[in-house]
Formats: C-alpha cells, sequence, structure tokens
C-alpha cells in the first residue's frame, strides 16, 4: 500500500497516508492543516475526525 | 545488576504497595525512597534528583521516551485494599495508577534497542509543579507520554492554563450601617463582574475551550482601623487566550483591587497524528478497544514542559478521572491490566 494518497475533504489538497496506516487513523492535512481520519485504505478515503471528546479533570 | 531480559511485575501488587505509602504534596519523601529501591530492585537505574523525583532508567538506546507520572496526591485518606475487582486508594486513579501500569509497561520492554524509557514519579504536580521544574533542565526527550488517568482505551491531547492569582482591596475601616460599601462588598461585586463576563465569552464554547474563574478562597481581616478583603482565584485558560492576554484584561478590570499572581501557565494542545499518538491509538485497536481522543478541563505537567522541550506530547493512563479527588476514588484491575498491555505495545512500537 506504499504511496497512497487520498483528497482531504475539506480543501481538496491531496493528502499522503503511510503505507502502515490504519482504518480509523487520524491524519492531517497539509494544506488547510485539518484533523482527517481514515476511513477506508483500498480505496483511501478521508473524513474530517470528530472533534475530540472535551472532558473534566487531569 | 546484570542488563538481562525483561521483567515481569505484578501491576496491581505494585499500586497497592504504593497506596499503602500516603503522599500527599509536600510529603513525597517515604513513598520517593521506597519507589527507588523497589524499581532499583526490579532492575532499572533509579535515583533521586534534587527536587525529590524518582527518576529510572530502564534500556540504553539513543531515542528517549520519558514517561512522566507524579507521586503527590491531594489529601484525604482512603484505605488501600483490593475489593469487588478494583483498587481503593487516595491516588488509585490519581496517578499511582498510571505510573504503577507505566513502570509495568517498561519493565517488560528489552533493553537493548534504538529505544531507552525514562519513567519519573514528580513531587508537587498538584502544588505549583516543583518536581517538574526540576525535570524541564534535563534535555528534551524523543517523545513524552504523561501518565494521567485518561481511560485505557483513551489518549489526552490537551490541558488547559491555569492562573492561580489574588484580588485584595484594603480600605478604612467604617460603621457597618454607613452608607459605604465594605471592601468585601466590592471585592465579592468584582468577582461577579468577572465571571459573568468570563461566562459571556465562552457561552457558544465547549468547557475545553473557554476560560473560567473558580474563587477557592475569601478572607476579611482588619486591624480595627483599616480592613482587607482577599479573593483567592484559580483562572483555566483555553488554547486561544494566554495567561499574558489574561492578566491584561484582569489589570484593565481591577480597579482599586491589587492583583497578586502566585502560578501562571498556558494551555497545551498537541497533535493527533503524532507518533507517540498513534502507537497508543494502535496498540488500543490490538486491546480490542475503539480509540478515543480527550481534551481535558485541568492542567497537568505537560502544560510545563511541552511549550519547553517542543516534543511529541500526549496523556495516558487507566481510571476514570471523574473520581481524581473524590471519596471513591478507585480503578479497575482489568482497566490497570489493559492498560499495561496498550502502553506495552505502544512502547514496543516507538522502540522500532
Amino acid at each position: 500500500m506504499a504511496g497512497l494518497t487520498a483528497a482531504c475533504p475539506e480543501c481538496d489538497a491531496q493528502v499522503a497516508i503511510g503505507s502502515d496506516a490504519e482504518v480509523g487513523e487520524i491524519v492531517s492535512c497539509p494544506e488547510c492543516g485539518a484533523d482527517l481520519e481514515i476511513r477506508g485504505l483500498a480505496p483511501a478515503q478521508l473524513e474530517v475526525a470528530p472533534p475530540e471528546e472535551e472532558d473534566w479533570g487531569e | 545488576m546484570t542488563a538481562t531480559a525483561a521483567t515481569t511485575i505484578a501491576v496491581d501488587d505494585l499500586l497497592l504497595e504504593m497506596l499503602a505509602i500516603p503522599s500527599p504534596t509536600g510529603s513525597e519523601w517515604r513513598l520517593a525512597a521506597a519507589l527507588r529501591d523497589r524499581l532499583a530492585g526490579a532492575g532499572f537505574d533509579a535515583e533521586i534528583d534534587p527536587a525529590g523525583n524518582v527518576v529510572a532508567g530502564w534500556g540504553d538506546g539513543p531515542r528517549e521516551v520519558m514517561l512522566l507520572g507524579h507521586l503527590d496526591t491531594v489529601p484525604g485518606t482512603i484505605p488501600p485494599r483490593r475489593e469487588a475487582g478494583r483498587i481503593f486508594g487516595r491516588g488509585s486513579v490519581d496517578a499511582k495508577g498510571p505510573l504503577a501500569a507505566a513502570i509495568t509497561a517498561v519493565a517488560l520492554q528489552p533493553r537493548h534497542g534504538p529505544a531507552r524509557f525514562t519513567v519519573i514519579g514528580c513531587v508537587d504536580e498538584e502544588g505549583d509543579s516543583r518536581g517538574a521544574r526540576q525535570v524541564a533542565t534535563r534535555p528534551s526527550p524523543a517523545t513524552l507520554i504523561v501518565l494521567e488517568p485518561s481511560g485505557w482505551d483513551a489518549v489526552t491531547v490537551g490541558y488547559r492554563g491555569i492562573v492561580r492569582a489574588e484580588l485584595r482591596i484594603e480600605d478604612a475601616l467604617r460603621h457597618r450601617a454607613a452608607p459605604e460599601s465594605t471592601v468585601a462588598d466590592r471585592l465579592v461585586a468584582l468577582l461577579a463582574r468577572l465571571q459573568a463576563e468570563l461566562e459571556e465569552r465562552g457561552a457558544a464554547r465547549g468547557p475545553f475551550h473557554r476560560a473560567d474563574l473558580r474563587v477557592t478562597g475569601l478572607e476579611v481581616m482588619d486591624t480595627g482601623l483599616r480592613e482587607t478583603a482577599v479573593a483567592r482565584l484559580q483562572f483555566r485558560l483555553p488554547p486561544d487566550l494566554d495567561s499574558t492576554s489574561l492578566l491584561d484584561w484582569l489589570d484593565g478590570e481591577r480597579g482599586e483591587a491589587e492583583l497578586l499572581v502566585q502560578f501562571a501557565t498556558d494551555a497545551v494542545h498537541t497533535p493527533r497524528d503524532s507518533r507517540v499518538a498513534r502507537a497508543l491509538t494502535r496498540a488500543i485497536r490490538r486491546q480490542g478497544g475503539a480509540p478515543r481522543h480527550k481534551v481535558k478541563t485541568g492542567t497537568a505537567d505537560m502544560n510545563l514542559l511541552v511549550p519547553r522541550w517542543g516534543c511529541a506530547a500526549v496523556a495516558y493512563g487507566p481510571g476514570d478521572s471523574h473520581l481524581d479527588h473524590t471519596p471513591d476514588e478507585a480503578v479497575d484491575i482489568a482497566e490497570l491490566e489493559r492498560a499495561v498491555a496498550v502502553l506495552s505495545g505502544a512502547l514496543a512500537e516507538l522502540s522500532r
């Protein structure tokens, strides 16, 4: 799966996905900085990542 | 002691040993000494640094992975015990459980490889981070894992900043039936105005992304001729409000009140796609979990270290942080063991 790329759903830039990537991982768009979640690898597909959970405490 | 194979530690036994020595902030010494000896016996290169932190090394590779927890707890005695599959005790969640899990996971790693591991139990995390300030004088590691309770299947990537300050108003003492307001009247009105403005600014935001003010102490004193009202304050700061800006705003709002500042640190928000975040989330999946990323409304030693070092950093550890500082503080043994497996898997990946 070397050389995988997918389009950023926010700005349409091509985002490189590592050969060892897994579905569910977060990657960052190098153009717009959006956090994207890998939803598929064959074909490669990205969606805007859900926001982090906000929690109280440490 | 010769450098040989990995060591298996029973994490639940280790945690109970740590819980058996009370260590409220300012009284960590006895736990530090006992843990240093325990870790040395398990094959770590363990010492106590000038601040009183326990610093324990494992391995000799060039790439340092630091796992930084804290020895101190908030006050309150909860008898340490194993009950119904859980371990109870002050600090079982915040944060001796995460530290015990990290020690156990590191001891499972081979000693010779690209990575070396440094486990640190800091003093004074619940105070002014005197321990972390000592650690900050070390060279930056390649990777930092702060040991706080994210839950076994989650990784924390953000903490709010904090400013601890006092506002004081002093004036001549007047008869209580006089028309003029007292210093306490005026101070309380000021605090209400500050809180209302912060609430209005943060109304459309989630808890991590807003600033808030908590009054942690109120006192009125008089000499018979003059009186002083003092409020001790704790501000929590989101990533887009640094402490300098907050203090500039306070200077503009405080009027006659004097402002004294004890401590300030800004928010920290680290990437979800860093190598360490990915290593932990992969390891969570391997253990059958659906990994989550969290940002917390509290403040941790990560706030002090990440701006200084700029290294990849997350916080991780077993336990439900909603039990922090409560009389019901306890951690599931199964969660503790899962966290060891997650950490061990992540450390193995970081060693490649």
